[in-house]
């Protein structure tokens, strides 16, 4: 099964590089978005991580294109088990984040991407790296609340900065709750256009359903 | 990212018969490492296109193409440099491209080159502990110095105050904060019982404890120095309070947006400490005090930073100790001290790589002294400047060159004899540390010391040297020179026609740092010459470290100290579980002070040994950990024994336990902590000492056996307004 995941991501690739002139940057996108939204194992992942970055290197001057780059490897470094890869994966994260970050200041998306990366780099060791991830995830947030205080995404990422915090520190499921709650109602508002980021709200379903059966226990 | 050229890779066009296909082609291959292990989701495409693939768990990939062209393979992994390879695929064909890719050096980190050194700090991947550590440590007592103990290479004496560094007495070693001397870094020796550091974890983000081949910045330490830097602009408004059976204390600190204020002010009474703990000397006036401090940073986008504070604390307290000229009886010992210090500390970005550090401070401190009715006043101050300017000279080579003014003085009063001294040294050091390649590294340093008290100057190389042998060990190596003056009982008493005296160290360490865990192991030989010698001109030997000077010195001493520290610590191989071990092996002799001949100092423990354990139950907030030392036994002297210093003391055991429950009630946050210190009232023996006539003898034992520590911290952080 793996084999022919394979096989067809590669396939799927080979399509793409065929008429690689004729087909726009953003059908490529598109594919590979979807690629990776329906991912199931972590080569999956990676392929089309991989293809994002490749499409990256082909558009460097295409925000979207670094867009999905970056946040491809955030995503894929949450999952990487092995902890001494993370800081380099977060390191290419970094180098196509930092062709778009001061591209366009209006962007939220970038903040939030912003934000997305220190959190990555937080949970690499957050007990000593808390202090200043943590504050440039929330210079980045509070920049997203500026741009754009209905984004989806930053009330996940505000839960998920407080479900993963003990209560001990201010965190909590019941304090993480309520933002995954307020990011559902604003998920249901997300265009599926692609070059509107609407990643999200799978994963936000999920978290606010461990937040019940937390809760229940 | 390097890139290489791969030459062992092949390429074999195959004709395919088996298959059916079009007119596609095929490349298909293995990766592997140099030692051939193949590397599974090692990442392979085509250059300018975005024709990828992964290799499989057996390091496997395959690539199809449509039409003929020149493509370049790429290959990459994380931890590999990238590989290349070029060829023209013709239509219908397969190729077979094997890659090998070579271990990426230039991700791992660069060598750190502090052989001697253990760190303990939260933003430094080499430290060996982090502050946090210093609270969950039981047996440590919230005490840098008490944790510090539990690593290799510091001795635990628990009947003396100070720094016991590999061999080197408690005059040997010195206390730095923010690139500034520490007059008094414990409070005021009390005969027979060591006494705290000033200093709590808190205060500090970085502790580096070294135990010989220290940098060319720092001078006057013959074993070791402890270099502690404070905190720099808080991160959250806070406001603390804390209560324990030995006081109570506030600290609050107030934050701007690039500056802040911080303070605190304790009470310390420490009877209901000693009024459940059995003691073994009678504390009729448990320590009490009062104490205060005041810190202002200031920092800019720059990286500038000013840190401006002064400290204050006074106490007394009233022990009955061991009488040190005759031991079977006890004198009165009343102190109370007074000690305040400033300190100023200013580093300003110069740019262009380069900066300047500005140092000073000023400290006083007083101790009044009634023992066994005799009066005894004892006043110290110290004045110092340093500036220091850094520059990184290129990308290789980072190079610094400062100057240091210290003023010391001392005046002891007995009734109305008095005596003082007062000392000025003027220092220059230049030192780099070259990184060539990132696997390398060297750092030579010099340093210039004048003492006008002694009129006398020296001239103290140092080097050292880290490789890195492999992915996660690296082997590191020391060699330098250390002068000293006469400590400060010959400078007061003595005449100053005496030398500096001096020590070399040679160092070889092994560090392995992986994952969580590390090992360290460290070699070390280091031999003194000049040390201060009491010309007793063949009168029998006095164990009274109080003894009055009665005879002249000179320069004549020598001894040597060669051992091995070994530390292993892992946080890795089971959940919320960590541990760290340490041994360390000491061989040391000297002839020095009042010796009659070479022996092993009474402060000394050839073998040590501590297992340092903690468990962190993450769902109730409870740490709770458990501390095992053991120490050989110390020499001890008998006058009845012709070989002089030879006899031991039993070995010293203790096993401590701490626990500390963490909690929050709304914004409040709090630990609640409890220590047991020698949970098996063990009761250790230090050593003995004999009457005048030799024919009793009595031990030496600590003030406390198993004693009971209990407190409660809290913390209210305000909530930040943007929070939600």
């Amino acid at each position: 099964m793996k084999k022919t995941l394979l096989i067809l991501a590669i396939a799927l690739g080979f399509l793409a590089s065929k008429s690689g002139q004729a087909q726009s940057v953003d059908t490529l996108l598109i594919q590979t978005y979807t690629a990776f939204d329906t991912a199931k194992s972590y080569p999956q992942f990676l392929m089309a991580s991989n293809q994002f970055k490749l499409i990256a290197k082909q558009s460097p001057t295409y925000w979207l294109a670094n867009y999905y780059a970056a946040w491809s490897i955030a995503v894929l470094s949450f999952q990487e088990p092995n902890k001494d890869k993370k800081d380099p994966m977060l390191n290419e994260a970094d180098n196509f984040f930092s062709k778009i970050e001061l591209m366009d200041s209006t962007n939220d998306e970038i903040a939030l991407l912003g934000a997305l990366l220190a959190q990555a780099r937080l949970s690499v060791d957050p007990g000593s790296r808390h202090g200043k991830y943590g504050k440039i995830s929330d210079t980045y947030l509070a920049q997203v609340v500026k741009l754009n205080p209905n984004n989806p995404r930053m009330y996940y990422m505000q839960g998920n900065s407080k479900f993963y915090t003990p209560k001990l520190w201010g965190g909590g499921v019941d304090k993480a709750q309520p933002l995954y709650e307020k990011a559902e109602a604003l998920f249901a508002n997300d265009s599926q256009d692609i070059h509107k980021p609407h990643w999200g709200k799978a994963i936000n379903e999920k978290m606010l359903a461990e937040c019940k059966e937390k809760k229940d226990k | 990212m390097k890139t290489i050229k791969i030459s062992q890779s092949l390429a074999i066009p195959l004709t395919l018969l088996s298959l059916a296909v079009n007119a596609q082609m095929t490349i298909k291959g293995k990766v592997t490492e140099q030692k051939g292990k193949p590397i599974p989701f090692a990442t392979i495409y085509l250059k300018n296109t975005i024709t990828g693939a992964l290799t499989d768990t057996l390091g496997r990939y395959s690539m199809h193409l449509n039409k003929k062209e020149n493509v370049i393979i790429i290959a990459t992994a994380i931890g590999f440099d990238t590989a290349i390879y070029s060829l023209t695929a013709d239509t219908g064909k397969t190729y077979i491209v094997n890659l090998t890719l070579k271990t990426n050096t230039s991700q791992l980190d660069e060598v750190t080159i502090s052989p001697g050194a253990m760190e303990a700090s939260n933003d430094r991947k080499v430290a060996a502990l982090t502050t946090l550590d210093i609270y969950t440590t039981a047996s440590a007592e919230g005490d840098v110095v008490g944790a510090l103990q539990t690593l290799p290479g510091l001795q635990k004496v628990s009947d003396q105050t100070g720094l016991f560094v590999r061999g080197g007495d408690a005059s040997e070693s010195a206390a730095i904060v923010d690139g500034l001397v520490v007059q008094d870094p414990f409070f005021s020796p009390v005969p027979g019982v060591a006494q705290r550091s000033r200093f709590g974890p808190y205060e500090f983000k970085g502790i580096s404890f070294s135990s010989g081949g220290y940098s060319a910045r720092y001078g006057q330490a013959l074993s070791g120095i402890l270099e502690l830097n404070t905190n720099d602009l808080p991160e959250e408004a806070t406001f603390n309070a804390n209560i324990n059976m030995a006081g109570l204390g506030i600290s609050g600190t107030k934050l701007w947006a690039h500056s802040a204020l911080e303070g605190g002010i304790n009470y310390t009474n420490t009877q209901p400490f000693y009024g459940i703990t059995k003691t073994n000397i009678d504390f009729f006036q448990p320590p009490t005090g009062f104490s205060g401090s005041l810190k202002y940073i200031w920092t800019n986008t720059k990286g500038d930073i000013l840190k401006l504070s002064g400290t204050f604390d006074q106490y007394k307290s009233g022990i009955d100790v061991v009488n040190p000229n005759q031991p079977d009886t006890t004198l009165a010992f009343n102190l109370q001290n007074s000690y305040m210090a400033y300190s100023l500390y200013y580093r300003h970005i110069i740019g262009d790589g380069a900066y300047l550090m500005v140092g000073s401070s000023y400290s006083q401190n007083g101790d009044t002294v009634h023992w066994g009715g005799q009066n005894f006043d004892k006043q110290d101050t110290r004045a110092q400047g340093r500036v220091e300017l850094g520059k990184q000279l290129g990308s290789k080579l980072f190079a610094y060159l400062g100057t240091e003014v210290q003023r010391y003085s001392e005046k002891q009063q007995f009734d109305s004899t008095s005596f003082s001294f007062t000392e000025t040294q003027v220092a220059g050091y230049l030192e780099g540390e070259w990184k060539p390649v990132k696997w390398f590294g060297l750092k030579p340093g010099v340093r210039f010391e004048y003492s006008q008290l002694l009129a006398k100057s020296d001239i103290a190389p140092r080097i050292s040297a880290a490789i890195r042998i492999n992915k996660y060990g690296q082997v590191s190596a020391a060699y330098g020179m250390f002068y000293q003056d006469p400590s400060d009982r010959y400078l007061i008493y003595g005449d100053s026609k005496v030398k500096f005296q001096e020590a070399t160290h040679y160092i070889l360490n092994y560090q392995y740092m992986y994952n969580d865990r590390t090992f360290r192991i460290e070699g070390y030989y280091k031999s003194y010459s000049d040390l201060i010698r009491e010309l007793t001109e063949g009168a029998p030997y006095d164990p009274n470290p109080y003894r009055p000077l009665y005879y002249p010195v000179d320069n004549s001493g020598y001894g040597y100290a060669k051992g091995i520290d070994i530390f292993w610590r892992d946080k890795k191989s089971i959940k919320d579980f960590d541990y760290w071990i340490s041994y360390s092996y000491i061989d040391t002799k000297r002839l020095y002070q009042n010796y009659v001949t070479e022996a092993m100092p009474d402060y000394v423990s050839a073998n040590n040994l501590n297992i340092v354990t903690k468990y962190f139950f993450e769902k109730p907030g409870i740490n709770v950990s458990l501390t095992y030392a053991y120490a050989s036994g110390r020499p001890y002297y008998n006058p009845n024994n012709p070989t002089f210093l030879s006899d031991r003391s039993p070995a010293y055991q203790d096993l401590s336990a701490s626990f500390s429950y963490l909690f929050r009630v709304k914004k409040l946050f709090g630990v609640f902590y409890l220590g047991v210190d020698n949970v098996t009232n063990n009761q250790n023996v230090l050593g003995y000492r004999y009457s005048d006539n030799g024919l009793n003898r009595y031990p030496i034992v600590p003030a406390l056996y198993r004693s009971l520590f209990a407190g409660v911290f809290l913390s209210l952080t305000p909530y930040k307004k943007d929070e939600l």
